[in-house]
């Protein structure tokens, strides 16, 4: 006899409904699976059959044929469990539901008949929610996850025995429901907070015009001088996340398997912290056979954090110009490209030198010029020329470590930031353009016109202060950003001045 | 002075002129040391015997079998003449311990070079030249104070020599050529040869304005031992060698002790106490080496009167500066002049939000009136501090 039930693949963000068609027939008892499935969707078949029998029913003793069609995309993960032993019990006529049918269902078998967690339970409901499916069938676990999508029943089960009492009809669960709005309404106040930090005014300036303009920002500063502890608040300084700025990080946490068992929407914004040796293929993501998010997409609406850049082996590091170029990774995987979003603010960080004391005015810097021509060296031109803003963080004096820290709250910053975000949201209205460091040539030429003077003190600029003629356009954007903050409609040239104090990396240390 | 005269050195007596082209052969053995070089000299009694010699695999035991024979085989591709023609060629002339134009000064340490290559024109005995050096990884303190004293001395009429490196010595090259005087670069490698490779243009327009020469044929890399040696010359050219920032234990030191050893006069630049950047060169004027705080302290020490066209020791790198808008930047002057360097203490001192300040520093470094180091602090410049 011949069943079908629904299931789901994944490739890259984007769920595929899957059929699991099960065929049991006459013949010499066997149990093949065919459609691509990978080694753990093979391994199905030992968790089916016991979880079937340990549920009290009776797997059949005759030749079980599995199609996962369509046949020509790869199946992975442990997710067909579920709908596979729905389908073989409904082959076998033990199941004959009184639920409408083409439901869409997800979860791993224990070999006790308990249904266990999956990773990318949300997509599953985002494609069922497109489908236009009836309802989701999915662990327990993943149900407050699935819920978030609106436009499709969520259904929440903890066994075998569970879902089928279910889909007979005897058993009566209720459709989950997840309050969204709530859960957004939170402060955001586990982020740390800006005024922890003693003294560095100037850095904190800095991060504020980052976040306001979503400029990436480099930290220059010997070690300890608290460039790290500065970047782990850049999150809490940015303005809530949206609706869908959530559900679109909720989605990539899920597909990476890092919404915990009963989790549901991601409210605050991502913070990742990758070490200096992970791989490109870790920085952007990729690998095999499903690809995954990379840092760059986990960091997607939030911060990165690259402490120590120069450390970071050299194509790692060139992998990240197409992310930060595009705002988005792709990576193609037989044949089929797969593209996960990548909007992040980038906060990196280095030492001035190797040893980190150039410019020290206590300590001398041991370094030969050779080596901090190396050190700064292995920051292509192009990486740098995508990092708007670049500040130095020096050492704390004594007096400054020992006052206590009197500086503004994040709340207060946050405020600010978020007045700046909407003259921006104005601005790019109906663009593709998001903020200030997004803009396009045109853009630039449209809003950040400078006038005469501005342009002469910029001329004066890149003649006195060494500036590159590529980092005018640089300038330009942050210059923006800082009059937005100041509430004025045009560039001045305190605005300018401001953004040229950003571009300290082009002043060579060495003449 | 009592020094000895150099003819009286027997084999400086075996360099003739004529015979440039095999000295510089010899020179150019694989591995040869200078001492060889001059035992030859002493045993052949002349570069032309000795090259010949040792191409016939002879070398009256100034080295050992295997070095002979390595001699002798380098030696049978070469043809003396023909690689001095393919120097020039590629503008490189030669010149020999001895031949008229080789400088007098250089002539006078107890080693001079028996051969200088060189790229453009050396300036002859009547220009006095002065030596600035200093530390490759000079504070924005340092690079000033090199490049104005250069420029100012050039002003003057005197040549300013140094090694083209990074820091205190191109600061002072770039000092010189800005102001159109005359400047000689010596280096750790052949002349042909850029060293630091972002030098390149540098070393092209001092060859323009004065020469660029080295102990070393053309194609030679900057091995690290020849530095200490080119820093010799660098102070046989010299009248006086200025050290204008150093750290303790700075090759520039170095460059001290050689002049001090030939008997030219020693200067240093006054530096922070405070700061390890300047240490070594305080400390030589803790020893007793001359105060140098303006080109005329040094052309006073020397007794140089200057040789060019009057002109007034001018700030050459600077255009009129952008008008300062008012009280507000006066205001952060003081505070920098004060000695305040951080943008937030700054911003207190002066009793202006935060981001006023860092616009206000920032047009005030675009006119030329504070810089800021490497560190983000801010010090007055020259202009700056003149205002007060």
């Amino acid at each position: 006899m011949l069943a079908k039930v629904n299931g789901t693949a994944l490739i890259g963000m984007e769920p595929y409904r899957v059929r699991v068609e099960v065929d049991v027939i006459m013949g010499i008892p066997a149990f093949e699976i065919v459609g691509l499935p990978d080694a753990g969707v093979r391994e199905s078949r030992v968790r089916v059959k016991s979880a079937i029998r340990n549920s009290q029913f009776e797997f059949p003793n005759r030749r079980i044929h599995v199609n996962l069609a369509p046949a020509d995309i790869r199946k992975v993960g442990p997710s067909f469990d579920l709908p596979l032993a729905l389908a073989i019990l409904e082959a076998t006529g033990q199941l004959s539901p009184s639920r409408p049918a083409g439901f869409i269902a997800a979860g791993e078998l224990s070999l006790d008949g308990r249904v266990r967690e999956v990773t990318w339970a949300l997509s599953v409901a985002i494609g069922a929610s497109r489908a236009g499916s009836p309802f989701v069938l999915v662990p327990e676990g993943n149900a407050q996850e699935a819920a978030l999508v609106s436009g499709v029943q969520v259904f929440g089960v903890s066994s075998l025995r569970e879902a089928v009492g279910f889909l007979t009809g005897r058993l009566d669960i209720g459709p989950r429901t997840v309050d969204v709005s709530s859960a957004l309404a939170e402060d955001g106040s586990g982020c740390p907070d800006l005024a922890e930090v003693r003294g560095q005014e100037a850095a904190k300036r800095a991060l504020e015009v980052a976040a306001a303009g979503g400029h990436n920002l480099l930290l220059i500063g010997p070690p300890g001088s608290g460039k790290t502890m500065l970047a782990r608040r850049m999150p809490g300084i940015m303005p809530p996340m949206t609706l869908s700025e959530a559900l679109e990080v909720t989605r990539i946490h899920s597909i990476a398997g890092l919404i915990p068992a009963g989790g549901s929407l991601v409210t605050r914004r991502p913070f990742r912290d990758p070490h200096s040796s992970t791989s490109a293929v870790g920085l952007t993501g990729g690998g095999a056979p499903l690809p995954r998010p990379g840092d760059v997409s986990l960091a997607h609406c939030g911060a990165l954090y690259m402490d120590e850049l120069p450390l970071f082996a050299r194509n790692a590091l060139e992998s990240l110009r197409g992310p930060l170029e595009d705002r988005k990774v792709t990576v193609v995987r037989s044949m089929v490209p797969v593209t996960f979003p990548s909007r992040f603010s980038l906060v990196a960080s280095m030492n001035p030198c190797p040893c980190g004391f150039l410019g020290d005015p206590q300590n001398e810097c041991r370094c030969s010029a050779g080596d901090i021509q190396r050190y700064r060296g292995r920051l292509s031109g192009p990486l740098l020329d995508r990092i708007d803003m670049q500040v130095e963080v020096p050492r704390l004096t004594r007096a400054q470590l020992q006052a206590k820290a009197t500086g503004e709250s994040s709340a207060a910053v946050r405020r600010r930031v978020a007045d700046a975000r909407q003259v921006q949201d104005r601005r790019f209205d109906d663009s593709p353009t998001h903020c200030n460091s997004e803009m396009t040539h045109s853009e630039v030429e449209g809003f950040c016109s400078t006038g005469a003077e501005g342009e002469r003190f910029l001329g004066l600029a890149v003649e006195r202060l060494g500036l590159s003629a590529r980092s005018y356009h640089r300038v330009l954007r942050v210059a923006r950003t800082v009059a937005d903050m100041a509430g004025s409609t045009s560039i001045e040239v305190e605005h300018l001045a401001e953004a040229v104090q950003y571009r300290c990396l082009e002043r060579s240390p060495l003449a | 002075m009592g020094r000895r005269p150099v003819r009286s050195m027997s084999w400086a007596r075996l360099v003739r002129p004529a015979e440039k082209a095999e000295l510089s052969a010899v020179c150019s053995l694989p591995g040869i040391t200078p001492r060889q070089v001059r035992e030859l000299l002493t045993r052949f009694g002349s570069a032309a015997e000795a090259w010949s010699a040792v191409t016939r695999g002879n070398s009256s035991g100034v080295a050992d079998r295997e070095r002979m024979s390595q001699w002798a085989s380098w030696s049978a591709d070469v043809e003396p003449r023909e690689r001095i023609a393919g120097f020039q060629r590629r503008g490189v002339e030669l010149l020999a311990l001895g031949e008229p134009g080789y400088p007098r000064l250089l002539s006078e340490l107890d080693y001079p070079p028996l051969l200088l290559y060189h790229r453009g024109t050396l300036v002859d005995d009547t220009l006095p030249c002065v030596a600035l050096v200093g530390s490759r990884k000079a504070t924005p303190y340092g690079l000033e104070a090199s490049k104005h004293l250069a420029a100012d001395l050039a002003c003057a009429g005197v040549c300013v020599v140094s090694g083209a490196a990074y820091g205190v010595d191109s600061a002072a090259h770039l000092g010189a050529l800005e102001s159109r005087g005359r400047t000689m670069a010596v280096l750790g490698c052949g002349p042909d040869v850029a060293y630091p490779r972002s030098h390149a243009r540098l070393l092209r327009d001092i060859v323009s304005e004065g020469a660029v020469l080295s102990e070393y044929p053309p194609g030679t890399p900057p091995l690290k031992h020849h530095f200490p040696a080119r820093n010799r010359i660098i102070a046989g050219l010299a009248v006086g060698v200025v050290v204008v920032e150093a750290a303790e234990g700075s090759g520039a030191l170095i460059t001290a002790d050689f002049a001090l050893a030939a008997d030219r006069e020693v200067f240093a630049v006054p530096g922070e106490i405070f700061s390890p950047n300047s240490r070594g060169s305080n400390d030589l004027i803790r020893n007793g080496a001359a105060p140098a705080t303006s080109a005329a302290d040094i052309l006073d020490a020397l007794g140089l009167v200057s040789a060019g066209p009057e002109r007034p020791a001018a700030d050459v790198s600077l255009q009129p500066p952008l008008p300062l808008t008012g009280p507000g930047e006066e205001a952060l002057l003081d505070a920098v002049t004060a000695g305040f360097s951080e943008a937030g203490d700054i911003s207190q001192r002066a009793g202006m939000p935060l981001h006023r300040a860092i616009a206000g520093l920032s047009r005030l470094e675009v006119a030329g009136l504070v810089r800021r180091g490497p560190g983000g602090g801010y010090r007055a410049t020259r202009q700056g501090s003149a205002r007060k």
